[in-house]
């Protein structure tokens, strides 16, 4: 019990290593909550309050808590799609936290997002082929031909054929769509994707094909995920870490396995067992009725 | 406990489907079967399962039984809800039945509540719409509901506005409007899907409690295994508008006869299974225009023979209690399907 709560308490620790792809540090995000007659803000509200944690280099943080808990406010405050109002960002190294808009760029495409719904993500005028190279079009430094290559090459990786590339959005699946996400967020070569519910959209049946792609990938290129969910069972199948957010803040950040078998905080605990049995063997509201004897 | 079971199988039959057919008129593809022979019973204080992912027909199936269905849609068959059959009464005969009779929730509450209206107004008024009473004892009764399906102060929050509740107390709402006329049978369309998974356990607890108490049969209707597996006692899969197989609860964890159930089953996380990948289904549920009459999941199944491509397959009976839609069902271990 103690040994696992020290190792517990050491990945906890955002400065113990320096093969961080993201280090967050003390980060706060707030928000308007009431303004005054002449519209000055008079009472804020704290999205994210004081969330500090660590993505090690290909691994899979996963980032969880139920809905308003902010953990997709910290996703996008990791890439600086939003700006903080305290608290620093490093990126692979570079701290991001006060980096100009063509600094921002560059870093941009070596730490990717992935969105929960494709439809709304990706520009629904854009044909498919547009959509995967316009990252290497903002980044600059691609010829025309790399740049088709690449395309051509990922769209190939993820699963999609070259008749696709002519597609719009509106022409093709959800599962399908991720996966058009999945290359655009991968075709400059980052090393870290925020994935944030990049499956909760999706099907069960599709849902799988999603998260075995992301494993794939991730191996292959050794990519870092902040993975972002409210699904627990899924979380608990593909992350090496789990920080648990409750109202802005990171109450807890374990080891997957250390997490489940024992969650140190009361609140993981309720959200652990709130987690509905994967066999009617396992449920708790009432006994599963036997099944008749057959014949 | 098995005696109780049996004698339960038996008799109290509060909803009963049979040969449920949908069909569309679409501007595109003409007259399209969207739910094709659907039949299934709920019994008195059961809860059944009808499982499966978007365009199998699940939702089209339940707003098909209460009658909820445009104009575009033809529906043929019969639904029988305590000795009537629905499908033969009136517009009028119907509005006795619906939400008196049988009641239905829906996944997102907030959007099923009037936002104009105090959620203790929209109660009263169905409670109103089916028993003569005055507008103070209709009141009343909302409030005493409110009480019952645990929301706090109910006599203060039968004042508040849908947009000053939770999903889950919403949720609450829904289920004191469903349960305001003590109906037999309450349909939960994805009841939960919208919650949280705290919140998620609240409301199916409660809805289970009331079932205690109340001897209600509840079809739930969901694409989430956890769910099906967490309160049903049986459970019918659903696929590309047909039921592919319908068992008991246990029986269809442990020994799914279907390969589309088995293929739904080892899809679910599973940190020993899935340690390296999970389970998938390749391909995905065609569009209704090109439902064919022989097995609509072959063009995904890996069993799948020249045998499954030709005729209609009708579910059969394997065991006493157990059906599938398979023509190969005895031929085929499940066990490691849909790992690539």
């Amino acid at each position: 019990m103690s040994e696992t709560t020290m190792t517990g308490a050491r990945s906890n620790d955002p400065t113990s290593t320096g093969t961080a792809a993201l280090v967050i540090e003390g980060l706060t995000k707030s928000y308007p909550a009431k303004r005054n007659l002449l519209g000055r803000v008079t009472e804020t509200v704290d999205a994210v309050r004081g969330v500090s944690l660590e993505v090690r280099r290909g691994e899979t943080l996963a980032l969880v808590g139920e809905s308003g808990a902010g953990k997709s406010t910290v996703g996008r405050l990791a890439l600086r799609l939003i700006e903080p109002n305290s608290g620093s960002i490093r990126v692979l190294g570079d701290d991001i936290t006060a980096m100009g808009r063509s600094e921002l760029r560059k870093v941009r495409g070596r730490a990717t997002m992935i969105f929960q719904d494709p439809f709304k993500s990706l520009n629904p005028r854009a044909q498919i082929k547009y959509s995967i190279a316009e990252p290497m079009l903002s980044q600059g430094g691609y010829s025309a031909s790399d740049r088709d290559k690449r395309v051509a090459a990922l769209l190939d990786r993820v699963g999609l054929a070259a008749h696709h590339l002519e597609r719009y959005p509106y022409e093709m699946s959800g599962g399908q769509l991720q996966r058009v996400a999945i290359a655009r967020a991968l075709v400059t070569d980052p090393e870290i994707v925020v994935c944030d519910e990049p499956v909760a959209a999706l099907d069960m049946s599709i849902r799988s094909h999603v998260i075995n792609l992301l494993r794939e990938l991730q191996s292959e290129r050794n990519l870092a995920y902040l993975f972002i969910s409210h699904d627990m069972s899924l979380v608990r199948v593909i992350a090496d870490r789990i920080a648990v957010m409750k109202r802005g803040e990171i109450i807890e950040c374990n080891d997957a396995a250390t997490l489940f078998a024992d969650p140190t905080h009361e609140y993981s605990r309720t959200l652990l067992s709130a987690i509905p049995a994967a066999h009617p063997s396992m449920r708790t509201f009432r006994p599963a009725p036997a099944a008749r004897v057959a014949g | 406990m098995t005696i109780t079971t049996e004698k339960a199988l038996e008799q109290d039959t509060v909803l009963k489907v049979d040969d449920l057919c949908v069909d569309f008129k679409t501007p595109d593809h003409g007259w399209t079967r969207i739910v094709d022979n659907v039949a299934f019973s709920v019994r008195k204080g059961e809860t059944v399962g009808l499982v499966g992912e978007s365009g199998s027909g699940k939702t089209v199936t339940s707003l098909a039984i209460m009658h909820l269905l445009a104009r575009n849609a033809r529906v043929s068959g019969s639904v029988v809800v305590n000795d009537r059959d629905l499908n033969s009464l009136s517009e009028k005969q119907l509005d006795g039945v619906r939400g008196a009779e049988v009641a239905m929730i829906f996944q997102e509450p907030r959007r099923s509540l009037n936002p104009a209206f105090t959620v203790g107004d929209q109660v009263a008024e169905a409670v109103r719409r089916h028993r003569k009473c005055s507008r103070k004892d209709a009141w009343a009764r909302a409030v005493e509901l409110f009480d019952r399906v645990g929301i706090p102060e109910p006599a203060k929050r039968a004042h508040a506005y849908p947009h000053e509740f939770s999903g889950g107390m919403c949720q609450r709402v829904m289920l004191a409007m469903a349960l305001s006329c003590d109906p037999d049978v309450l349909i939960a369309d994805e009841p939960t899907t919208a919650l949280d998974v705290t919140v998620q356990r609240q409301v199916l607890g409660l809805i289970h409690e009331l079932q205690l108490e109340l001897g209600l049969g509840v079809l739930l209707i969901t694409h989430d295994l956890s769910v099906v597996a967490e309160v049903c006692d049986r459970a019918a899969v659903m696929y590309a508008g047909r039921i592919v197989e319908d068992a008991p609860i246990l029986e269809l964890f442990d020994n799914p006869r279907h390969p589309y159930t088995a293929g739904l089953l080892h899809a679910m996380p599973d940190p020993v299974r899935h340690a390296e990948k999970m389970g998938v289904i390749p391909g995905r549920v065609p569009p209704p225009h090109e439902f064919v009459e022989s097995c609509r999941f072959a063009p995904r199944c890996p069993y799948a023979r020249a045998e499954c491509t030709t005729d209609y397959i009708p579910l059969s009976t394997i065991g006493t209690d157990h059906l599938v839609r398979c023509v190969r069902t005895d031929e085929i271990s499940l066990e490691d399907a849909f790992y690539e």
